[in-house]
């Protein structure tokens, strides 16, 4: 008996029900930001170090051009050879990288200059933030780094479709939450 | 949303009770409405997505009718 044919490939299913609870998180941390700075007399409060809005924007743009590499590996699955595939995946890997790098020098800037978690609703909320997004780049760089050695070995790109399918859907989500944090919590 | 925005202030929720002001009010509505209405969002992007599959998938061929 022929097995009928997927509407919608399990992985992309599944990432697609994951993304959405991950939505929701980030829905649901916005909405504790967006709470406590309204009923912050001061906003940001006085004596706080000031965000580095200039680099963040840079980098910020870092990220986006990222979304258009790992557009260019996902296209390149359909039919073109598999070094390109592979160009692509390692140019959105090292832009994630370099967007975490920045962002790490950033906090530690920061935390120097006394932002830190416990030093009240501005810190924790901008570390919760922008710290959980943090973690979501971390995880979507280390997981298109473990796709690599899979996708070297493929015989061709097309091989190695679904899952880089999967990885954009996920690294997509993670470049679109970011500029709606970065004009929450760096710009207004 | 509709009981949400009818009553004011929501006497019951101890947040929208302690609201001290109306942009305070205005913050707690917003976020409610956030948090209301995305999982719906999603629901009806989903869907839509699926439509879009459904449609642009070639259609399966006919189960062979049983010939007499």
């Amino acid at each position: 008996m022929a097995r009928p044919q997927e509407l919608v490939e399990s992985g992309v299913l599944a990432m697609a029900v994951f993304l959405a609870t991950e939505a929701m998180l980030f829905a649901g941390l916005i909405s504790a930001f967006l709470v406590l700075r309204a009923t912050a007399p001061v906003w940001p409060p006085p004596g706080q170090p000031r965000l580095p809005v200039g680099v963040t924007g840079a980098n910020t743009a870092v990220l986006l051009l990222s979304a258009y590499t790992m557009h260019r590996a996902g296209a390149a699955t359909r039919g073109e050879a598999r070094t390109t595939m592979l160009r692509w995946l390692v140019a959105t890997a090292a832009l994630g990288a370099a967007f975490l790098l920045v962002q790490g020098t950033e906090w530690i800037a920061l935390v120097a200059h006394g932002l830190r978690a416990s030093s009240g609703p501005y810190g924790a909320t901008f570390y919760a933030l922008v710290g959980s997004h943090g973690l979501h780049v971390a995880a979507a760089v280390v997981t298109l780094l473990a796709l690599l050695p899979r996708a070297w070995r493929a015989p061709s790109a097309g091989q190695c479709r679904r899952r880089v399918e999967v990885c954009r859907l996920y690294w997509f989500f993670v470049v679109a939450v970011w500029p709606v944090l970065y004009v929450l919590v760096y710009l207004s | 949303m509709v009981a949400m925005l009818a009553a004011a202030p929501a006497h019951a929720c101890p947040a929208c009770f302690s609201a001290s002001g109306p942009g305070v009010l205005a913050t707690y509505v917003l976020t409610a409405g956030l948090m209301t209405l995305l999982p719906l969002g999603i629901v009806a992007v989903f869907a839509v997505w699926l439509r879009g599959r459904a449609r642009a998938s070639p259609r399966s061929p006919e189960p062979h009718s049983s010939q007499a």
